[in-house]
C-alpha cells in the first residue's frame, strides 16, 4: 500500500495558539479518513498547512511517497473553509479558468458541473449563488483533473438533504472506481460515518486517536444488558453455557456481547440458577456519542 | 509558469473593469483637450485682432506630440492604475482563488512573477491607450505638433517606464495588504505622503546639488510633467530618471516575492 500523507510532528502556532501541535497521521491510498474535532481543534489548520497554503511551524509532512511539492500538489483536489473562486464569473467560467491552469481537460467542465448538481446553473454568476450552490461549485473545482488526493474541509456545509447524499455517492464513486483517497473533515459524524474507512480525532491541535472503521463498530456495537442482583454468579452461569460471548460487569450490571434475541434464554438460564433479573434491555452506543465522548 | 500566466492573462482580458478603465482613460483626454480647446477659444474671445493668433495658439497648445507627451496626466492613467491593479490582484484573495493556485502546488514566487508580468502588460495596453487617444484627439483639433525628433521617442520610453515603476509598486502594495480597499488607500496616498515628506526633508537638507526627491518615482513624475510644459529639459534628468524608475521597478518586484514565498495563504 502506498502512503499519501505522512504527518511527522507536524506543528502549527499562531502566535500562543498551538493550532496544530505534533500531529503525525498517516493516510495510505484508498482511504477515506474521517477528520473530527470540535470548532477550533485544527482541524482546518493541518489541511491547510499539508495543502501548503499554510507554512508550518515545525514538523514536516510527505505525500505520495515522497514526490515533490510541485507535482504532489498538481494532484490534489482541494475545498478548505470557504470555496474558492471568482465570483464575477460564471460557474462554468471559473471551472474553465482553472481546468486550463491545472492542465486538466476543458471538455470534462460540463460534466462536472451535471456531477455537482449545478447543471442548470453554468451560466450564472457565482456572485448570485446561494451558500450551497457556491459549495457545489467548489467541489467541482476540486474534483478538476482527476486528483489522487482529496482534502475536503467539511464539504457538505450548507448542502440540502439532497446534495448531502449526492454529495456521499460522488465521493464513495470516486473512491470506488478511480481509487481516490479522501481526508474529509465534517461535523457531522452520522454522516461520515457513513463513508469513512478510517478516522483521526483531533483534540486542541492533537491527534488524540486514530480508528477504523471496524474498531469503530466493534466498539460502537449494541450489548445486552442485565440487571442482576449478584452479577459473579449471573457471569459465571452465562460463560458456562455460552463461552464465546464476551462479557463485562458495571456495578450491579452484565454488558454482553449478544444481541437481544439471546434474551428470554438468558433469563430462564439465570432464574434457574437463582439469580434474579430485574431489567433486560440493550445499550448501544451511537457513532455520534462514540466520537463526542472523545472530541472534548 | 506559462499556464499561470495564460490563467492571469484570461483574468485580464475577460474583466469588464480592463474596458472601462480604457475608456475612462480616453473620456479624460478627451476632456482635457476640449476643455483647452474652450480656454483658448474663450481667451481668443477677449482678445481683440486674434484671428490669426488664435489659430497658432490653439496650435501651441493643442497638437498631437504635446498630447502624446501629456498622455500619462490627461489621460489619469496612474489613477487608473492605482484602482485597477488593487483589484485585479487582490480579488485573488478575498474570492479565495489563491488556494486553487497554491493547493494545486504552484510555486508562490513565480505566481507574484506571472501577476507583475500581467499587470505590466495591462499598464502597457492602458498608456498606449492614453497616448494614443491623446495623439488622435489633439492631431485632429490642432495638427500634429512640431519638433519631432528621437528626443520625442525617449521621453514616451521614460513615460512608459515610469508607469511600469509605479505598477510595480502598486502591485507590491496589492500583494501586502491582499484587500482591495487597504490597498487602494494605500496606492493613492503613500505617493503623496512619501513626495510631501520628500520635500520637506529636502528643504532641511538644503543642498544645491544634492535633492532626496530626485530619487523618488513620484518627484520623477512631476518634474517630468514640468519639463514637458516648460520644454526645458535636463540632460542629468534623462540618466537619473531612466535609472531610478527602473532601480523601483526591481526593487518592488523583489520585495513582492520576499513577502509572499514565506506567506500563508
Ligand atoms: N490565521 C490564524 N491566525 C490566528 N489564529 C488562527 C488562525 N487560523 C486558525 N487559528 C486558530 O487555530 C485554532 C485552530 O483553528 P482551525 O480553524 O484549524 O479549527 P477547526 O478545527 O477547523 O475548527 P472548525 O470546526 O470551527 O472549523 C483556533 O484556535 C484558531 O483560533
Ligand atoms: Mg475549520
Amino acid at each position: 500500500m502506498s502512503m499519501i500523507l505522512e504527518t511527522f510532528g507536524l506543528t502549527k502556532r499562531f502566535g500562543a495558539t498551538l493550532a496544530v501541535d505534533s500531529v503525525s497521521m498517516r493516510i495510505e491510498q484508498g482511504e477515506i479518513y474521517g477528520f473530527i474535532g470540535k470548532n477550533g481543534a485544527g482541524k482546518t489548520t493541518l489541511m491547510r498547512t499539508v495543502l501548503g497554503l499554510a507554512l508550518p511551524s515545525s514538523g514536516t509532512y510527505r505525500l505520495f511517497d515522497g514526490l515533490n511539492a510541485r507535482e504532489a500538489g498538481r494532484q490534489i483536489g482541494s475545498l478548505v473553509e470557504t470555496p474558492g473562486f471568482f465570483k464575477n464569473c460564471t460557474a462554468m467560467e471559473n471551472l474553465e479558468r482553472f481546468s486550463r491552469l491545472y492542465g486538466a481537460d476543458t471538455d470534462e467542465v460540463p460534466g462536472i458541473l451535471e456531477m455537482v448538481g449545478l447543471g442548470s446553473a453554468g451560466s450564472k454568476k457565482v456572485r448570485q449563488f446561494s451558500l450551497g450552490m457556491q459549495q457545489r461549485l467548489g467541489i467541482g473545482i476540486a474534483v478538476i483533473g482527476h486528483p489522487a488526493f482529496m482534502i475536503l474541509d467539511e464539504p457538505v456545509n450548507g448542502l440540502d438533504p439532497a446534495g448531502i447524499l449526492e454529495i456521499r455517492n460522488l465521493i464513495l464513486e470516486l473512491n470506488r472506481k478511480e481509487g481516490t483517497t479522501f481526508l474529509i473533515s465534517s461535523h457531522l459524524v452520522d454522516e461520515l460515518s457513513k463513508i469513512a474507512t478510517r478516522y483521526g480525532i483531533i483534540r486542541n491541535g492533537r491527534l488524540v486517536e486514530e480508528i477504523t472503521e471496524s474498531e469503530l463498530l466493534y466498539r460502537c456495537r449494541g450489548r445486552l444488558r442485565l440487571v442482576v442482583d449478584d452479577p459473579y454468579r449471573a457471569s459465571a452461569l452465562i460463560t458456562g453455557q455460552y463461552p464465546a460471548v464476551g462479557i463485562e460487569i458495571r456495578h450491579h450490571a452484565l454488558l454482553l456481547d449478544a444481541g437481544p434475541e439471546l434474551a428470554p434464554d438468558l433469563n430462564r438460564l439465570l432464574l434457574a440458577g437463582n439469580v434474579s433479573v430485574s431489567s433486560i434491555g440493550t445499550e448501544d452506543a451511537s457513532v455520534e456519542s462514540y466520537f463526542v465522548e472523545r472530541i472534548g | 509558469m506559462e499556464r499561470l500566466i495564460g490563467f492571469e492573462f484570461r483574468k485580464l482580458f475577460r474583466r469588464p473593469a480592463f474596458y472601462v478603465c480604457m475608456g475612462i482613460t480616453v473620456l479624460l483626454t478627451l476632456l482635457a483637450a476640449l476643455t483647452s480647446y474652450f480656454f483658448l477659444v474663450f481667451i481668443m474671445d477677449i482678445i481683440p485682432d486674434s484671428e490669426f493668433m488664435g489659430d497658432a495658439l490653439i496650435e501651441a497648445g493643442i497638437n498631437g506630440r504635446a498630447y502624446l507627451m501629456n498622455a500619462v496626466s490627461n489621460g489619469n492613467v496612474i489613477t487608473i492604475l492605482a484602482v485597477f491593479i488593487a483589484l485585479f490582484i487582490c480579488e485573488d484573495y478575498t474570492d479565495g482563488a489563491a488556494k486553487n493556485v497554491i493547493g494545486r502546488g504552484f510555486g508562490r514566487v513565480e505566481w507574484v512573477l506571472a501577476r507583475y508580468i500581467t499587470a505590466f502588460v495591462a499598464a502597457l495596453i492602458l498608456t498606449a491607450v492614453a497616448m494614443l487617444s491623446g495623439f488622435a484627439i489633439a492631431t485632429i483639433i490642432g495638427g500634429p505638433g512640431e519638433g519631432w525628433n528621437i528626443g520625442t521617442v525617449g521621453l514616451i520610453g521614460l513615460q512608459v517606464l515610469l508607469i511600469l515603476g509605479y505598477t510595480a509598486m502598486f502591485t507590491f502594495f496589492s500583494l501586502l495588504v491582499r484587500k482591495a480597499g487597504g490597498a487602494i488607500a494605500l496606492n493613492l496616498f503613500v505617493p503623496a505622503v512619501i513626495t510631501a515628506a520628500l520635500t520637506l526633508a529636502d528643504t532641511f537638507i538644503d543642498s544645491e546639488t544634492f535633492m532626496l526627491q530626485d530619487f523618488w518615482l513620484g518627484s520623477i513624475e512631476g518634474n517630468y510633467s514640468l519639463m514637458v510644459l516648460t520644454g526645458d529639459f535636463e540632460q542629468e534628468f534623462f540618466v537619473t530618471a531612466p535609472i531610478t524608475a527602473v532601480v523601483y521597478l526591481g526593487l518592488f518586484v523583489a520585495l513582492s516575492c520576499l513577502i509572499e514565498h514565506r506567506r500563508d495563504v
